[in-house]
């Protein structure tokens, strides 16, 4: 039996001891978790093992520089800690790439991490700042709190090594809720001190500051400072309150009281009676009895009612027609010399100048006709007169057919740049009550009974509002220099229909 | 009517601005000026120098993360490639503060002109490279043609930092003529990789720019309190 527990007790160390044997492998690879730089002076890369393979293992970080092939050690593995390199300032330089890597070595084996490039000017993160304190500042009238740090004490900003900037964040902290309210930032800039206006009366801020050396990265959160804001103001301004709320009461009640002693001539002060009306001939009672005939037959006096005069209103309104018969009446009438150097050699059919007739018809219908040649580059001075009615004629009715707009206006469809003209032709019309503006289209399909599909809209019964009815007339080079020379053979005027283009006029205004 | 105030705008104009050029031989228009008759102050040179430096740094830190998330958008990723090690200068420009505390303004100055005129150039190239890419951020664009117009005004600050700190003539450009290698591309590739070197490598100096010329300034105006002796 002794011999069996012996044997047992053999077997089972023989076991162990094998088992324990075998776990022992190489060390897993290690990895660089990250390299971080204070002040742009030093810094420090940290790692992490991997697995340890059973046996004691030991950490080796090895670096290059960019430029050099000469490989080197860690200058420092104690002074940041547990699995850290440090690198001081002598061996720390700017602008160029280190090559650092980790070897993790046991008894068995080795294992080398991932190499890294670092260069130092990313790796920037600095210390959060110090002793941040906040004050609250009793002023009169606007309390507020100053919010007051020190830099990160190894930063060097007074040699312009570093540019610090600063952020403040703020919160109230809500002692009865598990939710706080959120954080509000702020960037403080390069100063050390920040104030906070207009705080919330009896609430606990929490106040924190990080920095940010150059472009690198921001710092933790500085650890948070407290302050309570005071609650005294809302005692007295309930106390006003109160007061100004009761003597309200009072006075509401006493001018009560005064209306109710005093009704008849408050109420006849307060709100004068209206006068009736007072018509000659129209007896209000016999409005009460409601009935009608009555009530107008009153009314119906041989002087009443009266036409008004209106002399003060003289309306000018602009009638324009179509074509018809009477353009080529028209047009051959205009083709006359009219201002004696400018004179069409053409026939009617080739109106190739721009003419604008224009009726104006005042309300005792009387019709005038003004007709006007606008030649290129002049503006009709006639024209002008008509501005108020039109509504900013003068732009529409500048036709330039120069190479040069003379006003160039995008949104004028009467507007054509190049050497394009267009014509519009406003004719006395029978008895139409509003502007119209008659278009000549030279290269448009004729209307008359053939294509409506450019037709938007009827007004009237005689009236088809056609979209983009202000073409401009492209390839059909019209010279309009001052000897008219009619270049279209084609394009020959034909009797459109009724042509609208009240929105000719909007449009172009 | 209109003619003849026109014409008192213009000679008026002409006056003010022959009677700026000409006068307050104070006050400089800008550090670009060569104008021998104009003395600013040191300090204020400096402090131009200085924000044109901290300027060019900060906009090409913005070009080189927006040209990384082009990339990213392109379906490239560049992150640094190993070609991207930027060409070391033909002169050893200091690498620590260290090294900085141990060379003299004269060297600093001459560091700085080096950079600046080094990159002018392939600037250029890249901002007129980079108009040709598809998708490129109009703001990318607009922060490189600005960047190499100021490095320009740098260049001459310095020069004219250089006149006044050191009392040197007028420099030319020194050291080896750098041979512009007419980068003829081959590949779409090798022009990204190309352009993207240089706001890599040219953002590195911008900042070592902007460092000594920080550190200059401070060895200038304020040598009581500064750390750097």
């Amino acid at each position: 039996m002794w011999r069996d527990a012996e044997q047992a007790l053999t077997l089972m160390f023989l076991l162990s001891w094998i088992s324990h044997s075998m776990c022992h492998s190489p060390p897993g690879r290690p990895r660089i978790t990250r390299c971080r730089s204070p002040e742009k002076e030093t810094f420090t890369c940290w790692w992490e093992p991997g697995s340890t393979g059973g046996l004691p293992s030991s950490y080796h970080l090895y670096y290059r520089k960019e430029s050099s092939l000469e490989v080197s050690e860690c200058p420092d593995y104690h002074k940041a800690g547990n699995n850290s390199c440090y690198f001081d300032k002598r061996h720390t330089s700017l602008w160029i790439t280190y090559n650092i890597t980790v070897v993790a070595s046991n008894a068995l084996g080795e294992a080398y991490s991932e190499s890294v490039e670092v260069d130092v000017m990313d790796i920037v993160q600095s210390h959060p700042p110090e002793n941040v304190n906040v004050t609250l500042m009793q002023t009169t009238n606007s309390p507020y709190f100053l919010v007051q740090w020190q830099p990160p004490h190894d930063a060097d900003t007074r040699s312009g090594w570093v540019t610090i900037k600063y952020e403040v964040r703020l919160k109230i902290e809500n002692r009865g809720h598990e939710e706080d309210s959120d954080w509000e930032s702020y960037s403080a800039g390069k100063q050390l001190e920040f104030s906070i206006y207009s705080p919330q009366p009896g609430a606990n801020y929490i106040v924190q500051v990080r920095c940010k050396l150059d472009q690198g990265l921001w710092s933790e959160w500085s650890p948070s400072a407290f302050i309570k804001i005071p609650d005294n103001t809302s005692d007295t301004q309930n106390a006003f309150m109160i007061i100004a709320v009761t003597l309200m009461v009072i006075i509401f009640l006493l001018t009560a009281g005064v209306l109710t002693v005093k009704m008849k001539p408050v109420k006849h002060f307060l709100l004068p009676p209206v006068p009736e009306p007072k018509i000659s001939g129209l007896d209000t009672r016999l409005l009460k009895s409601g009935k009608s005939e009555e009530i107008f037959s009153a009314l119906i006096t041989p002087g009443y009612p009266q036409i008004a005069q209106r002399s003060d209103r003289q309306v000018d309104y602009l009638v324009v027609s179509d074509y018809d018969e009477e353009m080529d009446f028209n047009g051959k009438a205009h083709l006359e010399c009219q201002k004696g150097d400018n004179c069409l050699t053409e026939t009617a059919q080739k109106v190739s100048q721009n003419s604008i007739q224009i009726t104006l018809n005042s309300s005792q219908d009387l019709s005038t006709t003004l007709s006007e040649h606008v030649y290129p580059g002049t503006v009709s001075n006639q024209l002008s007169a008509t501005s108020s009615v039109l509504g900013e004629p003068r732009q529409l009715l500048q036709l330039n057919c120069n190479g040069s707009p003379e006003k160039a206006q995008d949104q004028n469809a009467l507007m054509s740049s190049g050497s394009k003209c267009e014509i519009v032709s406003i004719h006395p019309a029978g008895l139409m009550g509003y502007v119209e503006v008659d278009e000549e289209k030279r290269d448009q399909t004729p209307l008359a009974g053939e294509d409506y599909s450019m037709v938007t809209d009827v007004i009237s019964d005689n009236i088809l509002v056609l979209q983009d009815s202000l073409p401009i007339q492209g390839h059909k080079e019209v010279k309009c220099d001052k000897t008219f020379k009619a270049e279209e053979t084609g394009g020959v005027f034909e009797p459109l229909g009724y042509l609208e283009t009240l929105t000719t006029f909007l449009r172009g205004s | 009517m209109k003619k003849t105030t026109v014409l008192q705008v213009c000679v008026a104009f002409v006056l003010c601005s022959m009677w700026a050029v000409a006068g307050s031989p104070v006050d400089c228009p800008g550090q670009d000026t060569e104008g021998t008759s104009c003395t600013i102050s040191i300090e204020k040179l400096l402090e131009r120098a200085v924000q044109h430096a901290e300027l060019i740094y900060r906009f090409s830190e913005d070009s080189k993360l927006m040209f990384d998330e082009m990339l990213i958008s392109y379906g490239m990723n560049l992150h640094i490639p190993e070609g991207t090690m930027c060409a070391p200068k033909t002169v050893p420009v200091p690498l620590s503060k260290s090294e900085i505390q141990e060379i003299s303004d004269k060297w600093i100055l001459h560091s700085i002109l080096i950079l600046a005129q080094f990159w002018i150039d392939p600037l250029v190239e890249v901002q007129a490279s980079l108009e040709s890419y598809e998708n490129v951020p109009s703001a990318l664009l607009t922060r490189s043609k600005w960047i190499s117009t100021k490095l320009m005004s740098l260049e001459q600050g310095i020069i004219v930092l250089i006149r006044q700190i050191l009392g040197e003539g007028s420099l030319a450009l020194e050291g080896p003529e750098q041979t512009s290698d007419r980068f003829v591309s081959s590949s779409i590739l090798e022009t990204v990789r190309r352009d993207y070197s240089v706001i890599y490598c040219f953002r590195k100096d911008a900042h070592k720019m902007q460092t000594f010329l920080k550190l200059l300034k401070c060895r200038q105006i304020d040598k009581e309190n500064c750390s750097l002796f």
